[in-house]
């Protein structure tokens, strides 16, 4: 049983970078207290920290400081012209080496789609619905489609590419 | 109904440029774009998951999507469906 439940928790990844966009979407249907019991590690950065000034949500986050090598990789992604919330979560993944981020936000999914920038593009971008995937595998909800029509519904997400991106995501997750 | 409406100098010029290219009515090419305009906003706001799949399936192009729907819902889907794409692939890392 011990080592079943080992198995499955390889099978998630450890460190997830987070954006503010994602985890008020979680906060505002109800899921964030289920980050309590996936065993990742919820990093941010101190720019998504003031973004998202709810301790309802940063208790479920690790803050993570910018400095270096990072911070200037951060300021160059704000060179381009993407918000400073964003490009640190970029450059944290990268520190990370975690390869992806977590983010929902529209402007951002366009900047990635138009601006053709190497740095950027290998940054894979995840939303919301990562969290659907993971919460129902580990038997925390039971409809991912219902969390995914509410999610979208309290965040005004249709019609846009959220919302495509995270319906595509599931539907290739087998959903 | 009988409407007023105002056009700026441009869009003046294209209605009457259209008008003569047509060989129709000022009234019937408006109407004809309101029209084209209102089945574009009703497909997607009533089909667009409906788009999403086909798209995702290959029996949709880009320029089908952006002839059928309005650009703001057909750049949606594109930008969408690559994003979705790459995370699934991500995720699928994981799970196997």
């Amino acid at each position: 049983m011990a080592q079943r439940q080992e198995k499955r928790q390889q099978k998630l990844p450890k460190n997830l970078v987070v954006d503010s966009s994602s985890l008020i979407a979680l906060e505002r249907a109800d899921l964030i207290k289920f980050l309590d019991k996936i065993n990742c590690i919820i990093f941010i950065s101190t720019s998504i920290k003031e973004e998202v000034s709810n301790e309802k949500i940063l208790k479920f986050c690790k803050v993570q400081e910018l400095r270096g090598r990072t911070l200037k990789l951060s300021k160059s992604l704000e060179n381009l012209g993407i918000d400073k919330g964003e490009a640190q979560c970029c450059a944290l993944a990268i520190k990370l080496k975690s390869g992806f981020i977590i983010c929902d936000d529209r402007k951002f999914i366009r900047q990635r789609f138009f601006l053709n920038n190497k740095k950027v593009m290998n940054i894979k971008v995840l939303g919301f619905s990562f969290f659907l995937h993971i919460f129902y595998k580990k038997r925390l909800i039971k409809n991912v489609w219902e969390y995914f029509d509410k999610v979208i519904r309290l965040n005004n997400w249709e019609r846009s590419e959220v919302q495509v991106s995270n319906y595509t995501f599931l539907k290739e997750m087998g959903y | 109904m009988k409407a007023t409406i105002v056009l700026d100098d441009e869009t003046e010029k294209e209605l009457n440029e259209l008008k003569s290219f047509a060989s129709s009515s000022k009234s019937k090419l408006i109407r004809e774009a309101i029209r084209e305009l209102y089945l574009k906003e009703k497909r997607a706001r009533e089909n667009l998951l409906f788009f999403v799949d086909m798209y995702n399936d290959g029996a949709m192009t880009k320029d089908l999507l952006l002839l059928l729907l309005p650009r703001k819902d057909a750049e949606a889907v594109i930008i969408g469906s690559k994003t979705g794409k790459e995370a699934a692939e991500i995720a699928k890392k994981f799970s196997s």
